[in-house]
């Protein structure tokens, strides 16, 4: 569940309040779970939705990307992921702007769909699906640079 | 690589991630965990005492202003020289009438002469002094008794709910809500061990001995002095339904403030007196104003606030508000009769004491100049829907408009009556012009309010504010329609009780 919290915040320490008060939260409302489903995913539930209220007390706001990053259309090969490892991959996400790793992480990581990620930021339909193809544009393209860094 | 391949590579690597919790997380939970409770109890009463101090601040504001409502009017006479002296070692009784030419009313204000020094003093005599006045004004008192009840509830087996322990090997107890149904399983699964001595128990209200059924029940009922098992199995049974609510899941909608005040303040007031007659001689309305002049006016308060939204608040309190006026008259050629009763005692010698009582009138005339401070009094429940805008970190401001509720209204003093004789003020039953509304009813309040943030508690707010009372201080059927539209300045402080770190959930 910390990893999930990470994927929201900014660094360790807010990943850590959020995973505190999700957990007290989950402790305290132990009563209410119905047994429907299964638990890990009532509690990630409040995790993420624990990690959403933190991110929207920051007011994020769901900026455009630069022109020069959008328009590099990442012409991603396979093997530029073979070497990507998982601690550079959380960087690369925690390193998004908030709006784009928000929406990228309930999206790709989370599964929910854009109408559902609407609804739970109170944005549009349409906001959700440009800033997922910006988040991952962004990413892809930050991939690559990592990569080149590496190839040097 | 496609997009879905894309999110799919991600998903993928990051299912697999795993950090680990460093220990310190778990035992800030497990410190926030144990502390919360308390506190959210804590919340949960002072909430409740708030409540109840604002109830118990009415009642005594209510008492206090009772007493305060019986004040007398001041009255001064002038002419010949009155002065309250009175000669010691005599006991003197002093009963003063004020007979005015125009009104020969009475009143309480005493004019003893220099001549009472004169009484005679015939022997060395041990007499003590002592004075009595007649005193129109009539007090009274309400007491009122408040019975408490309480009311014992007593639980039994044949109840809607039980509390089965069920005690595990160390000793700690659980307690398990039990409705009837499950009761009657349990009687019936006794009954199939054929042990009647546990159903008895069951049915006695008394408690079963665990160790006696660990063989054949899956569980216990405790019973005092009973050995417990080392392992038993939890209760169950299929009818104990989960509870219906959902999971409070955070809302996903972003979280929710939840800010909860308490504004304190104290306005100076400005009140527009709106007076009409119906059917008064000419020219009293005239002298109503002549002789009634405004002085300043305040009102206090007390209300709790809690945000319903983002910017929108409900506020509640209590308010007491105080209208002051004067009503001065002035009465030329007022003649005055005093009367003055003195007492003396001799003590011709031991066992032999004569007391001796003499009485004197004396007459007065000159000018009275008749002061009374008028109050009007009212107790308000307002209930005020408010908008908050701007920057709460520096200055914002506040909307505020809402119903106020009277509680009570009371007044006192003196106005003039058709005749223009100053008539004390009751909201008892009194009749003609005399006659007072004790509750105005609702009015509507509306107000502008400027917050200054000190620190993250406290907020100094400047709130002017208009109240427009749909009905008079006078009832239907008063001739008199006196109405009061109160505007003022509330300067008052606003606590926040809930710490800055959750003031969003």
């Amino acid at each position: 569940m910390l990893t999930v919290c990470l994927r929201y915040a900014v660094d360790t320490m807010e990943a850590e309040d959020i995973l505190q008060e999700s957990f007290v939260k989950v402790y305290r409302n132990l009563s209410q779970f119905k047994f429907e489903g299964s638990f890990e995913g009532w509690v990630r539930r409040i995790v993420v939705n624990t990690a959403l209220k933190h991110c929207q007390k920051k007011k994020i706001r769901f900026d455009e990307i630069k022109p020069d990053v959008t328009q590099q259309q990442g012409s991603m090969e396979p093997s530029a992921y073979t070497h990507l490892g998982e601690n550079d991959l959380m960087r690369l996400i925690s390193n998004l702007p908030e709006g784009y790793k928000v929406v990228f992480n309930l999206h790709v990581i989370e599964g929910y769909s854009h109408e559902e990620i609407a609804e739970m930021l109170s944005i549009k339909d349409s906001t959700s699906r440009s800033q997922l193809v910006k988040a991952r544009r962004y990413l892809q393209n930050e991939i690559l640079k990592l990569q080149k860094t590496v190839a040097v | 690589m496609t997009d879905k391949l894309f999110d799919e590579f991600v998903k993928s690597k990051l299912e697999q991630y795993d950090s680990g919790a460093p220990m310190h997380v778990w035992e800030r939970m497990k410190k926030d965990k144990d502390d919360d409770p308390k506190g959210f109890f804590f919340w949960r009463n002072r909430y409740l005492l708030l409540i109840g101090a604002l109830f118990l601040a009415t009642g005594i504001g209510y008492l206090l202003m009772q007493r305060d409502s019986n004040n007398h009017p001041s009255a001064a006479a002038t002419g010949a020289g009155n002065s309250n002296a009175i000669e010691s070692q005599n006991r003197t009784q002093i009963t003063t009438t004020t007979t005015n030419n125009s009104t020969g009313d009475k009143t309480n204000s005493a004019g003893t002469p220099a001549s009472s020094s004169a009484t005679d003093i015939r022997s060395e005599s041990n007499t003590d002094t002592g004075m009595s006045a007649n005193n129109p004004a009539v007090s009274h008192q309400q007491l009122t008794a408040s019975a408490a009840q309480s009311v014992k509830l007593k639980n039994n087996l044949s109840g809607s709910k039980n509390d089965v322990n069920n005690t595990n090997p160390s000793g700690t107890i659980f307690k398990q809500s039990r409705n009837k149904k499950a009761v009657q399983q349990v009687k019936n699964k006794l009954a199939g061990t054929g042990n009647s001595n546990l159903i008895s128990a069951v049915n006695g209200n008394t408690s079963v001995n665990n160790s006696s059924l660990a063989s054949n029940q899956p569980y216990s009922i405790s019973l005092s002095g009973f050995q417990p098992k080392p392992y038993l199995p939890p209760f169950k049974l299929g009818n104990i339904a989960m509870p219906d609510s959902k999971p409070s899941c955070p809302t996903i909608t972003g979280p929710r403030r939840r800010d909860f005040y308490i504004e304190a303040y104290l306005s100076p007031d400005y009140n527009v007196r709106s007076l009409s007659v119906s059917n008064a001689p000419s020219g009293y309305l005239t002298e109503r104003n002549n002789t009634e002049g405004y002085r300043t006016s305040y009102s206090a308060g007390v209300r709790a606030v809690k945000n319903i939204g983002e910017k929108t608040l409900i506020k509640a309190g209590i308010n007491y508000s105080q209208i002051n006026e004067r009503l001065r008259m002035v009465t030329e050629n007022s003649k005055q009769l005093t009367q003055i009763i003195t007492i003396r005692t001799v003590i011709r010698s031991p066992g032999d004491t004569l007391f001796v009582r003499d009485t004197m009138y004396f007459e007065q005339t000159g000018t009275r100049y008749r002061t009374t401070y008028n109050r009007y009094r009212f107790i308000d429940l307002p209930l005020i829907f408010s908008y908050e805008f701007g920057n709460p970190d520096l200055i914002h401001f506040a909307v505020n408009a809402g119903p106020v509720f009277n509680i009570t209204s009371f007044y006192g003093g003196e106005v003039l009556d058709t005749s223009y004789k100053p008539l004390r003020i009751s909201t008892s039953s009194g009749t003609g012009v005399n006659n007072w509304r004790s509750n105005i009813g609702i009015g509507l309040f509306a107000s502008v309010a400027m917050y200054k943030k000190l620190n993250d508690h406290i907020d100094l707010f400047a709130e002017p504010y208009m109240r427009y009372n749909f009905n008079p201080v006078t009832q239907s059927n008063n001739f008199i329609k006196q109405r009061y539209i109160i505007t003022g300045m509330q300067l008052g402080i606003r606590f926040n009780l809930i710490p800055p770190g959750h003031r969003y959930r």
